[in-house]
C-alpha cells in the first residue's frame, strides 16, 4: 500500500511537473498574449496541481496532504478570475489579437487603444519590414477610414459621393464568384477606377509545426494542407475567369494578384482600398457559408473598408432599401450610401427592422431626413416585426435590387437562436447586392 | 523519504527549471506589457510548484505553506496588474470641478 502511495506520487510530481514546463513552453512560443495567456492559465494550473497533489501524497502526513488540497482549490478558483481580469485589460491596453483580429466580437463594447502602452520595437521592426510600398500608403490611409461616420450627418462635405478611385475584387471561387467580377469590372468601368483582383483571401501562411510526424498538430497539418490545395484551385479558377472578363475590356487598370497574407496585412492591404466587392455565400475557407460567417460580414465587422456583396448582378438597380435595426451602426446607413456615390439615381425604401427596441423607427426617420435633403426619392416602409412573415417579407424584398445594411446577420451564437427567423439573413439571402458601408 | 520520491523530486525539479527560461525569455521580450505581466503569472505557478519540490527535497512540511502563500500572492499580483493595465490605458479622467 505504502508503495502503490509513492509511485502514485512520483508519477503525479513528475507529470505535474512536465505539464508546467510544456506551458511554460507555450507562454514562449503561442503567436498572441491571449493564446498565451491561455496556455499559463489552464495547462499551468493543471500542472501545478497535479504537483501540489503529488508532493503532499509524498509526505504522507494529513497535515500536508490538507495543505496541498487547499492550495490546489485556492489555484483552480482563482486562475479564472485572474485570466479573465488580465485578458480584459490586454483587449483594453490594445495587445495585438493575433488571427482573433477578423471576427473581434468585442469591438464597440469594449473601449480600446490603438496602441499598447509598451510597443516593442521589436514588434514594430518585423511589420514594417513585411509592408511593401503600396501597403505603407494604405497604412497611413486607414486611420481616415477607421474614423466612426457621423451619424447625423452633420458634417455636409464628407457626405459628397466619392466615387471609388481603388476596387478590390477578392476571389475566393464559389457559385457568385463570376458576378462579383463583373460588378467589380463594371464599377470600374463607370468610375475609371483600378481595379485589383486579389486571390488567396483567407488563406493563413504556413506555419512550420517541427520535424516529426507525431500528435495531433501533424494531422492538422495535414488536414489544413488538404484545404490549402482546395482552396487554391477555387483561387485559380476564380482568378483565370477574372483575367478573362478582364481581357474583353480596355483602358482599364487592372491588376490581378495572389496574396497568402496574415491577418493583419490583410486588414492593411484592404485598408487602401474603396471598396471591397466579395461574392455572397464565400465562406473564410472557400467553402459555402451562412450569412453570418462569410467572409463578407467578417470584413464589414472589421470596419476598414466598405464591402459590397454580390449575389447577382443587376445592370440596372430599381431600387435600394435601407434596412435599419438598432445598433449604433445602422445611424450611419444613409451617410454611407451617400459617400459611395452608388445607385445615386434610384429611389431608396427604408425598412427599420424592430427586433428588439423601439429605436430603429427613429433612427430610420433621421436618416429619411437626411436624404431627402441632398434629393433622393425616400419613402418609410412599416417596421418589421420579430414574428414577421417570411413568404410576406420576400414578395416585398423583391422589388429590390440593391440593400445597404450595418451587418449580415443578427443572429448570436447558441442553439435556440439559429431556430429564430433573422431578418438580416432574410434581406442577405433575397436582394442581390448588398452594400456594407 | 524513499529514494523513489526523491529520484522523483529531483527529476521535477530539473524539469520545472527547463520551464523557467522560455517564460524569463518572454518576460524579457515582450512584446506587450499584457505578455510581460503572463510572465510574471507564470513565473508564480512555477514558484509555487518550486516550492513544494523544495518541501520534498529538504524534508520540512512548512515548504508546501510557502507554496500556499505563493499561490495567494500571485493572484492579487495578477489582478493588481490587471487594474494598472486597463487605468494606464483609459484615457486620462476630466479634472474635477470646483
Amino acid at each position: 500500500m505504502r508503495t502503490a502511495i509513492e509511485i502514485l506520487a512520483a508519477l503525479l510530481l513528475v507529470g505535474g511537473a512536465s505539464v508546467v514546463a510544456l506551458s511554460a513552453l507555450g507562454v514562449a512560443r503561442l503567436p498572441d498574449p491571449f493564446s498565451r495567456m491561455h496556455a499559463a492559465a489552464k495547462a499551468g494550473v493543471a500542472g501545478a496541481g497535479l504537483l501540489l497533489l503529488g508532493a503532499g501524497l509524498a509526505f504522507g502526513t494529513t497535515g500536508a496532504i490538507l495543505t496541498a488540497v487547499l492550495a490546489v482549490t485556492f489555484l483552480v478558483i482563482t486562475a479564472p478570475l485572474a485570466s479573465h481580469a488580465l485578458g480584459r485589460a490586454a483587449y483594453v491596453a490594445g495587445a495585438p489579437l493575433g488571427s482573433a483580429q477578423m471576427s473581434n466580437a468585442l469591438a464597440g463594447v469594449l473601449d480600446r487603444r490603438a496602441f499598447d502602452i509598451d510597443p516593442a520595437p521589436s514588434a514594430r521592426s518585423r511589420s514594417t519590414k513585411r509592408l511593401s510600398r503600396d501597403d505603407e500608403s494604405a497604412a497611413a490611409a486607414s486611420p481616415a477610414s477607421q474614423q466612426p461616420l457621423d451619424p447625423a450627418g452633420h458634417d455636409a462635405a464628407a457626405l459628397d459621393p466619392a466615387p471609388a478611385r481603388r476596387i478590390l475584387c477578392c476571389l475566393v471561387g464559389g457559385e457568385s464568384q463570376r458576378a462579383a467580377t463583373e460588378a467589380a469590372l463594371d464599377l470600374a468601368r463607370a468610375a475609371g477606377a483600378q481595379v485589383t483582383g486579389l486571390s488567396g483571401a483567407g488563406l493563413e501562411p504556413r506555419v512550420w509545426r517541427g520535424p516529426l510526424p507525431i500528435g495531433g498538430s501533424f494531422w492538422s497539418d495535414w488536414m489544413t494542407t488538404r484545404s490549402r490545395a482546395r482552396i487554391r484551385q477555387n483561387c485559380a479558377e476564380a482568378l483565370e475567369e477574372f483575367q478573362s472578363l478582364a481581357a474583353g475590356t480596355s483602358g482599364l487598370d487592372i491588376v490581378a494578384r495572389h496574396e497568402e497574407p496574415e491577418a493583419a496585412a490583410f486588414a492593411q492591404l484592404l485598408a487602401g482600398q474603396d471598396l471591397a466587392i466579395l461574392p455572397a455565400g464565400a465562406g473564410p475557407h472557400g467553402m459555402p457559408a451562412e450569412p453570418a460567417m462569410e467572409l463578407a460580414a467578417s470584413l464589414a465587422h472589421a470596419r476598414v473598408v466598405p464591402v459590397l456583396r454580390v449575389r447577382q448582378w443587376p445592370r440596372h438597380v430599381r431600387a435600394v432599401l435601407l434596412v435599419v435595426g438598432d445598433s449604433p451602426a445602422c445611424g450611419a446607413l444613409a451617410a454611407g450610401l451617400l459617400r459611395s456615390g452608388l445607385w445615386a439615381a434610384a429611389p431608396v425604401s427604408i425598412l427599420p427592422v424592430a427586433e428588439e427596441s423601439p429605436g430603429a423607427v427613429a433612427m430610420a426617420n433621421e436618416q429619411a431626413e437626411l436624404l431627402r435633403r441632398h434629393g433622393r426619392g425616400v419613402a418609410v416602409l412599416p417596421a418589421l416585426d420579430a414574428d414577421f412573415d417570411m413568404a410576406v417579407a420576400q414578395r416585398l424584398l423583391a422589388r429590390f435590387d440593391a440593400a445597404v445594411m450595418a451587418r449580415l446577420s443578427s443572429r448570436h451564437a447558441g442553439m435556440l437562436d439559429s431556430l429564430r427567423i433573422c431578418a438580416f439573413e432574410t434581406v442577405a439571402d433575397t436582394v442581390p447586392v448588398t452594400l456594407l458601408p | 523519504m524513499t529514494g523513489l520520491i526523491a529520484w522523483a523530486a529531483t527529476l521535477a525539479v530539473a524539469i520545472v527549471a527547463l520551464g523557467l527560461m522560455p517564460v524569463a525569455w518572454r518576460l524579457v521580450a515582450g512584446p506587450s506589457s499584457a505578455d510581460r505581466v503572463i510572465a510574471t503569472d507564470m513565473l508564480g505557478l512555477l514558484g509555487v510548484c518550486i516550492a513544494a519540490l523544495t518541501a520534498l527535497i529538504s524534508g520540512h512540511v512548512a515548504f508546501l505553506d510557502i507554496a500556499l502563500g505563493i499561490a495567494l500572492v500571485g493572484f492579487l499580483a495578477a489582478v493588481a496588474f490587471a487594474r494598472l493595465l486597463e487605468r494606464a490605458s483609459a484615457a486620462p479622467a476630466p479634472e474635477p470641478k470646483e
